[in-house]
């Protein structure tokens, strides 16, 4: 018995090791090093509540893309939902007021003070956590367990690996896909609701860049564009080496248009990476 | 003509992952000589072509064009040595012009490298007119029909200074008309001292415009003769070999209809497809490529939509349902393409055995991964499919193991019908048998086989009857107990046994 144990948690174990990205990981870890050396902050029980703070509003919307992509889909349009969501949330707290894009409804100006129990949202802790990050841990279950035991992602795997095999084998193709971007949708708006109780306002251009953040965390964690393969832990460490890199470049005063240059690198090496792990 | 040959091919041999598909080829071409070479489909002619255009590398041999020897043969080697492969599928720039695409990578430049534009269409012009062909070199090629495309590539290849001209099925897409511009096209070649090698089915064209011919049969040179010694018997004869002797099936257990097409008709594509499936019965569908024979069978599987006709499953009809529904009334379609639409060649053995039964290994929305590995074990066991764990993706799987897992799909589905083109192809000796084996043992449960095959051999053993069809029609149904290879092979190619 206990040997059959045994086995059976090597296989979990190494089950993970596959489903992470070992490169991406040994990255991630010397990251971590070289910030740790380099600011004492960067280690301290603040400073990583406060990187998990950061990357939930991203994590969130990135578990959703990663469904979407695994599917073969891809969404452009998730900056600009997060703010027009954001800003329509923001009006209707303010008093009810008819939609429209962002800015035509701010003229440009950023709705702010919107109310103690919207900033509950995210202000609040459960103990020392912020609940957002409970949120975000939520969430990227939830799309596990979608992705792994149930029929919705199992077909999300298959369309993304070959549509056409999956509507040979008589699966309703065009349904799911639609199906695939409304959950990404959702998660998108979950996230700018959650980005917007944080900072307490309501700005027009607040979503702006999420959309290649979200698909690079989504390619750094193993997804290919193509779709097909892909799971939410690849995605989570995308998710908190951009973090971290955004953090730690603060700590070190780096300039923050060398944030770009950076988070970019290292989307060129994750993509290198992989491809060399493909072959 | 004089000794002296353009080409000298001597013992050519390939294989393919273990699979000889040419053994020892020996082939000669003289100047200005037309020489065809015939086989059935798989017999190796595409293989020796495209080792001849530098496509394929060869295991072993000799190739020597105009005494000079080529150990090594690559597209752009064969190209300099003057052999031009004209494929059925074009090799043009779509939007540039026809003088453009005759003169490509070596137009004439001016200072600067600008187009030297005059000059261009001049030469493309002396050129087409050479060829007696009336075409305006200013014509964007992608406003041509394929027959003047086809021409555009022959002129191309005068151009490059072409000694060797090799055609794939030259005439596969082109009407009467069109075959009589392309034969005036070659005598004008004939006469410029071009060799043409001539691949085609069409014993008919082979009469006309070859010289000499070359029989292939399984990867094997069978005969070589001048074309006024020999007749289309002789031919037929030799493609088709020896009569083996066949173990044919028993009929035995076949009784009811249980699918049936009525007058099933695309425009343009087929017409006037009857036919009957019996329980128990396997039935094989032979053609040569291009009659439409893929298409039939994806139609008739509820793929493909068809213009007229019915198509009833137990005196139900499936047209207007959805694939999903058509699979729940039993039948399946097991494609030629494993790789592009057999397969996700992403998915685990189990992901893939699975995939068009997910509500046998699931509970309302939820997945029971222990019954879908229960039941993947269960058919990698019966099938014997060869892979690391179930969890092994597909791709890393040999052919005929990647064949199974496509069976085991739909056996896992239940399926009543299985409509399957080309089961074996690419697949290797032991595997096809472990396919037929299982061919078989699905008819002794009474379902029904319907299988498109190029491989008379496999349609001899496996089935009941064999329909032929040809230009997109069906033009005899065989009993297989009644009825020889060259018979089928001659419905195929539009020549009855017996008549001269």
């Amino acid at each position: 018995m206990p040997s059959e144990n045994q086995s059976a948690s090597s296989k979990v174990f190494r089950s993970i090791i596959n489903i992470q990205q070992w490169g991406i990981i040994i990255v991630l870890i010397l990251l971590v090093i070289i910030l740790g050396i380099s600011s004492p902050v960067f280690l301290s029980a603040r400073n990583i509540r406060n990187i998990l703070q950061q990357v939930s509003t991203l994590g969130i919307l990135s578990m959703g893309m990663t469904v979407l992509m695994i599917s073969g889909g891809i969404d452009l349009s998730v900056g600009s939902s997060i703010s027009v969501v954001a800003v329509i949330v923001g009006k209707l707290l303010k008093a009810g007021v008819p939609a429209g894009y962002p800015i035509i409804i701010t003229e440009g100006y950023p709705i702010t003070d919107l109310g103690d129990k919207f900033e509950w949202i995210g202000g609040a802790t459960v103990g020392k956590v912020p609940f957002i990050v409970i949120l975000f841990f939520t969430v990227m279950l939830i799309c596990f367990f979608i992705l792994k035991y149930t029929r919705l992602g199992r077909k999300a795997y298959a369309i993304g690996g070959n549509e056409y095999t999956t509507y040979l084998a008589g699966i309703n193709v065009r349904m799911y896909k639609v199906i695939f971007y409304m959950f990404c949708g959702f998660l998108t708006g979950l996230a700018s609701l959650v980005l917007s109780s944080r900072i307490s306002s309501a700005i027009p251009t607040m979503g702006a860049g999420f959309e290649l953040q979200s698909i690079g965390a989504v390619v750094i964690g193993g997804t290919p564009l193509t779709g097909g393969r892909g799971s939410v832990w690849g995605t989570l460490t995308g998710v908190l080496l951009l973090g971290i890199i955004a953090n730690g470049l603060n700590l070190l005063h780096v300039e923050a248009s060398w944030q770009y240059v950076v988070t970019g690198v290292v989307i060129i090496i994750a993509v290198i990476l992989h491809e060399h792990r493909a072959q | 003509m004089g000794e002296n040959n353009i080409l000298k091919i001597k013992n050519i041999s390939k294989s393919f992952s273990g699979v000889r598909v040419l053994s020892d080829i020996e082939f000669d071409l003289k100047p200005g000589e037309v020489h065809a070479i015939v086989g059935e489909n798989g017999a190796g002619k595409s293989t020796l072509i495209k080792i001849l255009s530098g496509a394929y590398e060869r295991d072993s041999g000799n190739i020597m064009v105009d005494d000079a020897s080529y150990s090594v043969l690559t597209p752009r080697i064969a190209q300099d040595a003057g052999i031009v492969t004209i494929y059925q599928e074009r090799n043009l720039v779509p939007h540039l012009s026809v003088g453009e695409n005759i003169l490509i990578g070596n137009e004439p430049k001016g200072l600067m490298g600008t187009m030297r534009w005059k000059e261009l269409f001049a030469h493309a012009t002396e050129i087409l007119k050479n060829l007696n062909l009336h075409l305006d070199p200013q014509a964007i090629v992608s406003t041509l029909g394929s027959a003047e495309q086809q021409a555009v590539e022959i002129a191309k290849a005068l151009y490059k200074k072409a000694k060797i001209v090799i055609m794939d099925e030259p005439t596969a897409s082109l009407t009467r008309d069109e075959i009589d511009n392309l034969f005036n096209l070659i005598e004008e070649l004939k006469k410029k001292g071009v060799s043409v090698i001539y691949i085609s089915h069409r014993l008919d064209e082979i009469f006309r415009i070859a010289d000499r011919v070359t029989v292939l049969r399984d990867g094997l040179k069978v005969m070589e003769r001048g074309i006024t010694d020999i007749n289309k018997d002789i031919l037929v004869k030799a493609m088709v070999g020896e009569e083996l002797t066949i173990t044919h099936v028993e009929k035995v257990g076949i009784t009811d209809v249980l699918y049936e097409a009525r007058a099933v008709r695309r425009e343009g594509v087929f017409e006037n497809i009857h036919l009957e499936l019996h329980r128990g019965e396997i039935v094989g569908i032979s053609g040569m490529v291009g009659s439409g024979r893929t298409e039939v069978v994806r139609a008739l599987a509820g793929i493909d939509e068809i213009d007229d006709g019915e198509l009833l499953l137990n005196g139900e009809e499936i047209q207007g349902k959805s694939l999903e529904e058509i699979i729940k009334l039993g039948i399946c379609f097991v494609p030629e393409d494993r790789d592009a639409i057999g397969l996700i060649s992403s998915m685990s053995v189990a992901g893939n055995t699975t995939i068009a039964s997910l509500p046998k290994i699931s509970r309302g929305p939820l997945l029971k991964l222990a019954i879908e590995r229960e039941l993947s074990e269960i058919f990698v066991k019966t099938l014997d499919i060869q892979a690391k764990s179930i969890n092994q993706e597909v791709r890393y799987l040999s052919g005929g193991n990647r064949q199974k897992v496509m069976v085991a799909k739909w056996l896992c589905r239940g399926i009543e019908v299985f409509i399957m083109d080309e089961p074996t192809q690419g697949v290797d000796v032991g595997a096809r048998e472990e396919i037929h084996r299982i061919m078989k043992h699905l008819t002794d449960e009474g379902k029904t086989i319907l299988m498109v095959s190029s491989d008379l051999d496999e349609l001899m053993n496996m089935s009941h009857r064999i329909v032929v069809m040809r230009g997109g029609r069906i033009v005899q149904i065989l009993n297989t107990a009644e009825t020889t290879r060259e018979e089928v092979l001659s419905f195929a190619i539009g020549k009855s046994v017996g008549q001269q």
